[in-house]
């Protein structure tokens, strides 16, 4: 771990992330080893350094925002009132997701599926299986977990997670011109510009 | 592969546009160097993209250079080319030799086995130098065809066999960026896999081949249909797009980004509407 990772990269802590990125480039330009050929062994050194760094500071701030997906820490933290709940199996499930062994986690589940398809059941697997990148399954197996039992805030909150990717992109996806391939939707989008430009005009 | 990972022309700025074609006809330039006429058949935009996100992650020296091209010969073009514009030929010969010979294997089709034998002896080589790829495609097309067999309903695994061997392809170097890159490579190969499902259902229920979404086609009105198989294509994209937005890239992020969030919805947009036509007629 380093200890202040924006010092490295020399910008502020409130840098934009492509200030970030365009810091990265300047660094890794300057210190790559074949740019230093005079003394390379240091150059190296410093090479890795900015890219911890780098990584370092992308990992900061995802917990932040909006992470989630396979590869990263997925976790299972039931609330203090729900652990006594849990079978055996569902204990072992939790643990396993929050060890970050998903598939281990997922053959427990559908080891019992058949007999226990209870919204904690579908609560563990929808998070065992983002962990494993089924995007599909989560999704499908947060709704069902939701549906069951729709007070839980656990459930809801994972749900919004899993949307949240998706309104993420689409959002970015209308400032690259998405919305201009739909030449069906086209016309009603113009019309909605219209109606809109009165009153929300950005600029 | 498929040709779904495209730009979105009209919201590309020209100088993009213009840095897009170079990266493109270099690709094209550099197989019809390595590989001959038949090895720049294999050309495709798949690999242009994974060319242009391998530079701008890595920022190798571009060699620029301006030839004529068979195609267009009144004009000069411009190229980039590097080591990753072989690499990225490379993989193209890899995945078109083995996709020919599937067609080959499943439809009988004997020009698909004249194409694959012609481009047999650069396979052999590129295969050589990258056994990890080379093993990777050969056990998706088998994994793939088994599950066909089954009749595996479920989207994630079937998809999740194109992702996993594109993520193999998105690795050039060993490095700290190879997770983010094999996140990006697996969620754009699910999403090319449903993509191109998509694009076949109609014909797949017809001809009672497999197909993954054709579950839902036949029971579903074509509203929620597409609702739903648009709904789990974001899902795909927006993961890809997270992992790249990890990545410190800032040469051509702008095309890469052009690509990410619109271009591939592209055919998506052109095979809907070209159903919907056909629905008006009947």
């Amino acid at each position: 771990m380093i200890a202040d990772p924006y010092r490295i990269l020399g910008v502020a802590s409130s840098a934009t992330d492509d200030e970030i990125k365009k810091a990265y480039r300047a660094l890794s330009k300057k210190y790559h080893p074949d740019a230093n050929l005079d003394h390379q062994e240091q150059a190296e050194e410093k090479f890795k350094e900015v890219q911890e760094a780098y990584q370092q500071i992308v990992a900061m701030r995802e917990k932040g925002t909006s992470s989630f997906g396979f590869g990263q820490q997925w976790n299972a933290d039931r609330t203090k009132s729900g652990y006594g709940e849990d079978s055996v199996d569902m204990q072992a499930a939790r643990d396993y997701i929050n060890a970050g062994y998903y598939q281990e986690a997922l053959n427990i589940l559908n080891r019992m599926g058949a007999v226990d398809q209870s919204a904690r059941w579908y609560y563990y697997s929808a998070v065992a299986n983002a962990g494993i990148g089924n995007n599909t399954t989560a999704f499908d197996h947060a709704q069902r977990a939701v549906a069951l039992e729709p007070y839980n805030l656990e459930y809801q909150l994972l749900l919004s997670k899993l949307q949240q990717g998706s309104s993420w992109y689409r959002e970015k996806g209308s400032s690259y011109g998405r919305s201009s391939l739909n030449t069906n939707l086209c016309l009603e989008f113009c019309c909605m510009n219209l109606l809109c430009g009165c009153c929300c005009r950005s600029f | 592969m498929f040709g779904y990972i495209v730009v979105n022309q009209q919201e590309l700025q020209i100088s993009d546009y213009k840095r897009y074609r170079a990266y493109y006809c270099g690709l094209c330039r550099t197989l019809k160097e390595r590989y001959g006429i038949r090895g720049q058949a294999t050309l495709s935009y798949d690999m242009t993209f994974l060319m242009i996100l391998l530079n701008g992650l890595y920022e190798p020296n571009l060699r620029e250079e301006s030839h004529i091209c068979a195609l267009h010969p009144m004009k000069l073009h411009q190229m980039y080319l590097n080591s990753i514009s072989e690499y990225a030929a490379d993989m193209g010969i890899l995945l078109s030799y083995y996709n020919l010979m599937d067609d080959w294997k499943d439809d009988k089709n004997r020009k698909s086995r004249m194409l694959a034998r012609g481009i047999k002896k650069y396979f052999n080589a590129v295969q050589e130098h990258y056994p990890e790829k080379a093993k990777a495609i050969e056990t998706y097309v088998k994994e793939l065809a088994s599950c066909e067999t089954k009749n595996e309903e479920n989207v994630d695994l079937t998809a999740g066999l194109t992702g996993t061997m594109l993520s193999e392809l998105f690795v050039w170097k060993k490095d700290i960026w190879e997770p983010d890159l094999r996140r990006m490579g697996f969620f754009m190969g699910k999403f090319i896999y449903l993509m191109d499902a998509f694009e076949d259902v109609k014909d797949d229920t017809m001809t009672e081949n497999y197909n993954p979404w054709k579950q839902f086609y036949q029971k579903e009105p074509t509203e929620i249909f597409e609702k739903r198989v648009e709904d789990i294509l974001i899902l795909m994209m927006s993961d890809c797009a997270q992992a790249f937005e990890k990545l410190p890239i800032v040469q051509d992020a702008e095309i890469l980004r052009n690509i990410i969030y619109a271009g591939v919805w592209s055919k998506y947009e052109a095979v809907k509407m070209k159903r919907h036509k056909e629905e008006a007629k009947k």
